[in-house]
């Protein structure tokens, strides 16, 4: 066994370093196939001549993993949800395809010092879908919903205990003061959840905001019946065609954009590639790795894969023995053959994690990944006192890809003798037992836990906050490592009191040093993310956080 | 001949050479369907206490180097998705659906016969509470039923026995309750009663008897759609957990990888396919034997 397995870590370190190279450690995802075989093809590389696009009289029907929960960007904490409101509603910061912030209805800012004040310059010549302009107005009474402490929704927390008051300096023109001083502000009014609404729709309340977004979006909202489809429809008004209100350059091509998407939830994943393949949907997300072999061979259907910020983590709560011995945690992680892991449970759709954020977060900074030695693991177990092992269990929602990944993490933690039982539950009564729970971490009952992370924001804020500050232990947030560490808290908040880029970047790199260092959870992939389309569909891809990206989706005859 | 069958009712006929068991064995032969699926059962039976020590791999020796190998001479039925051995994992895997369903059925046979004994016999009241209770068990499909007990009593696989039972409960109770009915008024049961017999010697050693070839045939006929029923929860995620190598976990985890690899789905797949067919075919046999309407 030990002659083959490190054969094949042999074998792996080469695809990797194959994969690596090809990514030249530039910050820009660029198109790779991270198992190291040909480059995957990507429909970006597809060019559209002048007036061949016939995609905004097209109707084309999406096939999603799974269906949308809400129309409410507040009250949004699914990727998917985010994809679709993304279209229909404009931020007034946003992405552009590789996760660099934009401006979207605002042109510019100003902050002070302290990064407490911020003059937002807003964007001229533009209406809601339904007739309302955009203005300060409507930008205030934006930011007074996201300020809203009594607003009890998913995503509350996000802003509403940082801003503090909105006060309208022109026409176009406010100024935001916040709480404390806060850094990651224009990041964060970049996450989806911070998408601008109609201030006739918030004035009706939240069940409006649910039901019937409206936004200055390239889509309007048809119908969205629970469990069957959402339908959107094209806007042809809407501003990022103008390369007036744009300033210069139109942000997306003129004949990009659908007649009208119908997105249907279908969660058996061999459903969605037949789908496909026989032409009943144009496009599938996500694609399940193990068909992408055989839909790239499919003359019909064009595989797209990039590099994502999604980082797979092993959860471990530092509160309990033997999780909290730094030793045993650093033992585990010696443990795991993460090329392996990529390899057998991502299908090779996956690189090691060098960190516990995604390269193209922001701030990111590599660290070497733990190599899988199983004689180190074993004698750290022994040095922390558990030379033969010991018995634990691994919580998930049971997904096939989560049983996978556990099984995997079973077989690999058998070898230093740890005998790991897999609690498979359903998604409901996971959530009940790792999130809604109000007790100390020796309490709790999760022992370890595999979770997916994608910070929204592309700042590494996002990223580690939720993950691994005190504040963020259930039932707030996820920091289900119930990890506890006073100079990472200090360190996170620095980065926070700042909007000096220069001094962000060096708290987070020392941030990300400890972590690594201390191994509250183990980082295990970078997933790349996945879609597929009808071939003669363009331009459609994902944006690195996995959500969907259609803005310059188009359709060739 | 359900006469016969009563021990002290054959005594006066031991002379002859037919005694009802050689003549059951003699019909039983005549179905040849029913035989070799009695073999292969026999077989099974066998393979499960002997799987461990024939496989060729261990249920859990993963190979990252062959992950999802079609068939070949060193893996019969190929890998799957972790490169262990598909051959092996099947076979260690007899075991636990037999034991599945001889357990959950020879459950269901005891509280069934002995609910249906006691309805049957004693009538009134206590048959219309048991016979009501029952038809609730029969309003909801067998499946169904069994998803609503494991999801309260929680997943794995004491607890798949526990729902296979219950959902195999009402059937024998009625039958058994049919033939009490049938029975208790029958001429040596009254004589019984005559001599002093109490109720628990009659229910036991003079009605039940009659009922015994009824419940074998059931007996074997159930045990094929429970091993059915607990390889569907199991693919549904609510009987045995992974890496436990049961069929219907197999089926599952290979149902994700059908359109590329056939072989992790098909094998599974044709060894619950081959074993709930030996069961019900060894059930037919049984019954063509055993029911003394039909005359060869």
């Amino acid at each position: 066994m030990m002659k083959k397995s490190k054969k094949l870590a042999a074998l792996l370190m080469a695809a990797s370093m194959a994969a690596l190279t090809a990514c030249g450690g530039s910050s820009t995802p660029e198109t790779t196939a991270a198992a190291g075989d040909a480059p995957a093809e990507t429909t970006a590389a597809v060019e559209l001549a002048e007036g061949e696009s016939v995609s905004q009289d097209t109707d084309i029907t999406a096939a999603m993993l799974v269906d949308f929960t809400t129309m409410d960007p507040m009250d949004t904490s699914d990727t998917l949800s985010g994809g679709i409101q993304r279209l229909i509603m404009d931020g007034l910061f946003g992405f552009d395809d590789d996760m660099k912030i934009i401006p979207m209805l605002a042109t510019d800012y100003e902050a002070n010092e302290d990064a407490t004040e911020f003059t937002i310059h807003l964007r001229e010549g533009i209406q809601f879908t339904d007739g309302t302009p955009w203005n300060a107005e409507a930008a205030k009474a934006n930011f007074d919903r996201w300020g809203d402490k009594e607003l009890g929704l998913k995503r509350t927390t996000l802003l509403c205990n940082i801003l503090k008051s909105t006060e309208i300096v022109d026409d176009y023109t406010v100024k935001v003061t916040l709480e404390s001083p806060f850094g990651a502000f224009i990041p964060t009014l970049a996450h989806p959840a911070c998408v601008v609404m109609s201030p006739a729709v918030i004035a009706q309340g939240n069940d409006a905001c649910a039901t019937n977004p409206v936004g200055t979006g390239q889509y309007t909202f048809v119908e969205w019946i629970a469990g069957e489809h959402a339908t959107i429809a094209l806007n042809k008004d809407w501003w990022g065609y103008d390369p007036e209100i744009c300033g210069g350059t139109a942000l997306v091509d003129a004949d990009a954009g659908f007649k009208t998407i119908t997105f249907k939830p279908v969660a058996e994943n061999a459903t969605r590639v037949a789908m496909l393949q026989s032409g009943d949907a144009q496009l599938i997300w996500p694609v399940p790795t193990e068909s992408i072999e055989s839909l790239r061979g499919d003359a019909n259907v064009s595989v797209g894969q990039e590099e994502g910020i999604v980082v797979r983590y092993l959860m471990m709560n530092n509160q309990k023995a033997p999780f909290n011995d730094v030793r045993v945690r650093q033992a585990i992680n010696y443990a795991i053959n993460k090329e392996a892991y990529c390899a057998v449970v991502k299908n090779g759709v996956a690189t090691p994690a060098t960190s516990i954020i995604g390269p193209a977060v922001q701030y990111y900074k590599a660290n070497d990944v733990y190599p899988y030695d199983i004689e180190k693991a074993k004698a750290l177990l022994a040095e922390a006192g558990y030379p033969d092992g010991f018995s634990t269990s691994v919580m998930c929602a049971s997904t096939t890809s989560n049983l996978k990944q556990c099984e995997f993490l079973q077989q690999q933690l058998a070898q230093v003798g740890i005998d790991l039982q897999i609690n498979a539950l359903e998604s409901a009564v996971v959530n009940q037992k790792v999130q809604d729970v109000d007790v100390p971490g020796s309490e709790a009952e999760v022992e370890m836990y595999v979770i997916g992370w994608s910070p929204s924001t592309g700042d590494a804020d996002w990223g580690i906050r939720p993950l691994m500050a005190v504040e963020s232990e259930p039932p707030m947030s996820y920091n289900i490592c119930y990890y506890e560490n006073e100079e990472v808290d200090q360190l996170l908040q620095d980065a926070l009191s700042t909007a000096d880029d220069a001094k962000r970047a060096e708290a987070y790199a020392k941030v990300q040093d400890i972590i690594w260092e201390e191994c509250p959870l183990i980082s295990l992939a970078n997933d790349a993310n996945t879609w597929a389309t009808s071939k003669n569909m363009v331009d459609v891809k994902v944006f690195p956080d996995n959500c969907i990206n259609l803005r310059n989706g188009k359709m060739s005859k | 001949m359900k006469d016969k069958i009563n021990t002290k009712a054959a005594a006066s006929e031991k002379t002859d050479i037919s005694t009802p068991f050689s003549e059951f064995v003699r019909k039983f032969k005549k179905q040849k369907s029913a035989m070799v699926a009695l073999v292969f059962i026999l077989f099974l039976v066998v393979l499960s206490f002997t799987a461990k020590f024939i496989a060729p791999y261990g249920i859990n020796d993963y190979d990252y180097n062959s992950i999802m190998q079609a068939p070949t001479a060193a893996h019969w039925f190929g890998t799957d998705e972790f490169g262990r051995d598909l051959f092996s994992r099947i076979i260690c895997g007899t075991g636990i659906s037999l034991s599945v369903g001889l357990f959950s059925v020879t459950i269901a046979a005891v509280v069934g016969t002995v609910l249906g004994l006691l309805g049957g016999y004693y009538g009134g009241i206590i048959d219309s509470v048991i016979m009501r209770i029952c038809d609730a068990l029969f309003a909801f499909p067998g499946i169904i039923l069994a998803i609503a007990i494991v999801a309260i009593l929680g997943s794995g696989m004491t607890n798949v026995v526990i729902a296979v039972a219950v959902f195999n409960i009402p059937k024998f109770a009625r039958l058994v309750r049919g033939n009490t009915l049938a029975t208790k008024n029958s001429v040596f049961v009254q004589a019984a009663r005559n001599i002093g017999a109490d109720d628990f010697r009659i229910l036991f050693w003079h009605i039940l008897p009659s009922a015994i070839p009824d419940i074998i045939v059931q007996y074997s006929m159930s045990i094929g759609s429970s091993i059915l029923t607990a390889s569907s929860l199991s693919f549904l995620g609510m009987g045995a957990q992974p890496p436990t190598p049961e069929w219907g976990l197999l089926l599952s985890n290979g149902r994700t990888y059908m359109m590329n690899s056939w072989h992790i789905t098909l094998f599974p797949g044709l060894a619950i396919f081959l074993t709930v067919l030996s069961f019900n075919l060894l059930g037919d046999g049984l019954r063509d034997a055993l029911d003394p309407k039909l005359t060869d």
